[in-house]
């Protein structure tokens, strides 16, 4: 991913006898050689219209292949350059290898159009301007004062780029890829595991739900369980206060001569008749059943004490 | 690799790492979610287990009332359709502590029990049942 944010580019001029480079990142110029290109008066005044007519421009003149267009407008005519994105890509291919990255692709019509003199490109060919158009040539200049290197060195890269695809140029290389891509699977086979992991161990805590219900012959709604813990704890509340108060009465300090005469418990509460021997005794039984149990009613009457107790 | 492929592979990958890191988060909420709730289904489980084996066992309800038995013989054993009626007569002091701690001790429902002191030495004691 270095090169996806690096400026240090060099500019190279590509013809079909250009060395391939093997390192660097390179802003490419593509010779007139790589793409076809004419300059046309159509009916249309618009760039966008013009494109749409470039195919037809081209008809029956270009050999097979798949065909974009990149138009310019030059005075009252539009220059079409027409060009294989497939055959540029292999191109690249075959001229950047290794470690060698392509950053940008430029057509020499757009970098070199105010070129007004013949320029040599190499001991076989020549880049001129004819009527507009740039032209590769397969001679030398007469005069071969200006060379490829010179417009090079002093060229200004237009915003015009070949998109071959915005995203063709190599960012990555294999090996770097795979390790990614392992780490990339391995954090991904880590969450799965540990997904299914949780999936196994909440259908096993599913399970033992299931057992449970089973074990303590349980309803399965939570309403249904709800309203038998309900009416459980109701029960024992209430048995739990009987035997409370049985118990309480047993151990009530009665004297030699006094006696429980009778007690009957049920689900409102207690009542008890106990013979005491005076007044004296009546409330200090009822001081102690007082702090234990709530006293609905009590009377005193001929040596009885009754007493009516809240459940 | 491509500057293309590569965004390609970056987005999946992200897209793909989202998704089950999501999934992953989701189960073990869910995991941990279930495992406070079955804990708490327990504790009631237990609880409730508790509470009916005590008030809804039945064959313990008839061992009790056998032992009961035991101690005296009920001069009245009566079955109604919710309640059985048990009338212990003439019942001495151990006798009525041993009945009456019984029934304190065990898990029987009583919906009413009524004492009663028939003289210095006999008390009547009336044990309802709920069935």
């Amino acid at each position: 991913m270095k090169n996806l944010f690096s400026n240090n580019t060099k500019i190279v001029f590509l013809t079909q006898n250009t060395m391939p480079y093997t390192q660097g990142l390179y802003d490419v110029i593509l010779a007139p050689q790589f793409y076809w290109v004419k300059k046309v008066s159509l009916p249309v005044k618009s760039l966008s219209d013009a494109k749409k007519l470039s195919e037809s421009v081209y008809e029956g003149s270009l050999p097979k292949g798949t065909y974009s267009y990149e138009v310019s407008k030059a005075g009252d005519e539009f220059i079409i350059i027409a060009f294989d994105k497939e055959e540029i890509s292999s191109l690249l291919k075959r001229y950047f290898t290794k470690d060698a990255k392509v950053n940008a692709i430029y057509f020499s019509q757009y970098e070199f159009s105010d070129l007004d003199a013949c320029c040599t490109i190499d001991a076989y060919s020549s880049l001129v301007n004819i009527d507009g158009l740039l032209m590769q040539v397969p001679r030398n200049c007469t005069e071969p004062k200006l060379t490829i290197d010179d417009l090079l060195k002093n060229v200004k890269l237009s915003k015009t780029k070949v998109k071959l695809g915005s995203l063709d140029h190599e960012v990555m290389d294999r090996r770097t890829f795979v390790y990614l891509a392992a780490g990339v699977v391995a954090i991904l086979s880590a969450f799965i595991l540990e997904y299914i992991d949780y999936k196994k161990e909440a259908s096993a805590l599913g399970e033992a739900k299931t057992a449970l219900i089973r074990k303590y012959d349980l309803p399965r709604t939570s309403m249904q369980l709800k309203s038998i813990k309900n009416s459980l704890n109701k029960t024992f509340k209430k048995q739990k206060a009987l035997r409370e108060q049985l118990y309480a009465f047993s151990k009530l300090p009665l004297t030699k001569d006094e006696y429980i005469e009778s007690i009957s418990f049920d689900d409102k509460g207690a009542q008890v008749r106990i013979k005491v021997n005076s007044q004296q005794r009546e409330e200090m039984i009822k001081q102690k059943l007082t702090p234990i149990f709530k006293i609905k009613n009590s009377t005193f009457d001929d040596n009885i004490l009754t007493l009516e107790i809240a459940s | 690799m491509t500057q293309k492929n590569t965004l390609i592979f970056v987005v999946v990958s992200v897209l793909l790492l989202a998704l089950f890191y999501h999934l992953k988060s989701d189960a073990k909420e869910d995991y941990f979610e279930q495992k406070k709730q079955l804990v708490l289904f327990q504790k009631e489980a237990k609880e409730i287990g508790a509470l009916k084996k005590r008030f809804k066992d039945k064959s313990m309800t008839r061992r009790l009332i056998a032992s009961l038995e035991r101690i005296s013989k009920p001069t009245k054993d009566q079955s109604k359709s919710k309640v059985r009626v048990l009338v212990f007569e003439n019942l001495g002091n151990n006798a009525l502590n041993a009945i009456l701690r019984k029934v304190e001790n065990s898990g029987l429902k009583v919906k009413k029990l009524q004492i009663q002191r028939v003289d210095a030495q006999k008390a009547k004691v009336r044990l309802e049942i709920k069935k």
